[in-house]
């Protein structure tokens, strides 16, 4: 699938994925949708401990926390007028086990495991992710890793879902295997 | 036995008392013949057209829903929508066009915002939100409450009455042909958007009623003011 000097960098880029336990980062997404002028910027933090927890929380505009620890997914939405958070009971959490599952098959560097995505990496540090399930195509038709130059962290996260609609997440101050309570996957704190 | 009475007695009223607020027909009000209380209602919408992002959150019967955020962007003078709706992690669910007398136009939609009727109900409510309401203004005046209050009618005999309360707030109330109330739209105005030159509610609570009748209530997380 990868030609032999790009499947060389894909050995080291999963070889040092092995090496992380866990990773906290802040990231800031960005949607660009054709309708806005100007991207809906989002911001929050992500937490992420092997094998599957999972803490992805938005602080910004809408404070909101989904915590995966296993096979358990919940999510907390801030309700301004109650001034507390409750928990966001749609089906649509149960659809965010597999987002999950996806983010924490990246940030273990299984790329080429992943049986919804197929993996290609360009030259330029890219991972270009295409659905293989042309249904699910028409939900999200391509998503991008970009891997920083000096490790292979994910700095930044591009999920197109068509020329004029897609989200870029950027990844800022990440620390690599640093101490993370287990409650950070099942407390809102 | 005679306390818990009490209470019973207390509890009914209150449920009377709250169901009081809601008229759920038609009212009748004092028609004024000065144009002050029309001046004050085309306060409520701008003819400037304008971008809105709102947390939404959407409760239905039985206690389902979930939380999104809807984008839309209003051209007051040709009465054309364009909106989107996505998670709070940004996946579009909905991307639609509404133009004034055709059918909404839907680029993209993903369960359960590819049913027809459901699009249909989400025009009729981002048009009784966001644009000035259909039809003539047929009367104005103060209803029994003592709310400034002015009345439009479409051509389908469906009313709208658009409310400005006390309290500076807003309220929109629309009724089907028969006077039964179908919506009814709590708007807060906030001071901190006030210097878009026009008043924009920072709150917006809708109720539908009926029997798919569900609430969504929204929350203003930007606006721009297109040129």
């Amino acid at each position: 699938m990868l030609p032999s000097a790009h499947a060389e960098t894909m050995e080291h880029i999963v070889r040092e994925a092995e090496s992380i336990r866990t990773i906290q980062a802040a990231f800031v997404q960005s949607k660009h949708i054709k309708i806005l002028n100007k991207p809906l910027i989002s911001k929050g933090m992500l937490y992420f401990k092997k094998p599957d927890f999972l803490r992805w929380e938005y602080t910004v505009p809408i404070r909101s926390i989904l915590m995966v620890q296993g096979e358990k997914i919940q999510k907390f939405v801030w309700k301004k007028s109650e001034n507390r958070f409750i928990r966001d009971a749609s089906p649509h959490v149960e659809s965010m086990r597999m987002v999950s599952e996806q983010m924490a098959m990246w940030l273990d560097g299984r790329f080429e495991e992943n049986p919804a995505f197929d993996a290609r990496l360009s030259n330029d540090r890219t991972i270009s992710l295409t659905p293989r399930n042309e249904g699910f195509s028409s939900v999200i038709s391509r998503i991008d890793l970009y891997l920083s130059r000096s490790s292979s962290q994910i700095e930044r996260v591009m999920i197109i879902e068509s020329r004029d609609s897609y989200t870029e997440i950027r990844f800022e101050d990440q620390k690599i295997n640093v101490p993370l309570d287990d409650r950070l996957f099942s407390e809102i704190q | 036995m005679k306390r818990c009475f009490c209470l019973i007695i207390c509890a009914v009223w209150l449920l009377f008392a709250a169901c009081g607020n809601i008229s759920s027909h038609l009212p009748k009000f004092s028609i004024e013949p000065s144009s002050d209380v029309f001046l004050e209602c085309r306060q409520l919408f701008s003819n400037q057209s304008r971008q809105y992002v709102h947390s939404i959150e959407a409760t239905f019967p039985g206690g389902a829903g979930g939380f999104l955020v809807g984008a839309a962007k209003v051209i007051p003078q040709s009465e054309n929508i364009d909106c989107a709706i996505m998670t709070l992690e940004g996946l579009t669910v909905l991307e639609a066009s509404f133009k004034s007398g055709a059918n909404p136009v839907v680029h993209k939609s993903l369960p359960p915002f590819d049913k027809l009727p459901l699009i249909n109900r989400m025009e009729d409510d981002l048009r009784l939100l966001l644009l000035a309401p259909q039809g003539n203004a047929v009367k104005a005046g103060t209803t029994e409450d003592g709310i400034h209050t002015c009345r439009y009618q479409d051509i389908y005999s469906n009313s709208v009455d658009l409310q400005v309360l006390d309290s500076g707030n807003w309220r929109i109330r629309k009724y089907d042909k028969t006077g039964k109330l179908i919506r009814n739209v709590d708007m807060k105005i906030c001071r901190k958007h006030a210097g878009f030159g026009m008043t924009v509610p920072c709150r917006m609570d809708l109720a539908a009623y009926g029997r798919h009748g569900y609430q969504l209530s929204m929350e203003l997380i930007s606006m721009e003011v297109l040129p």
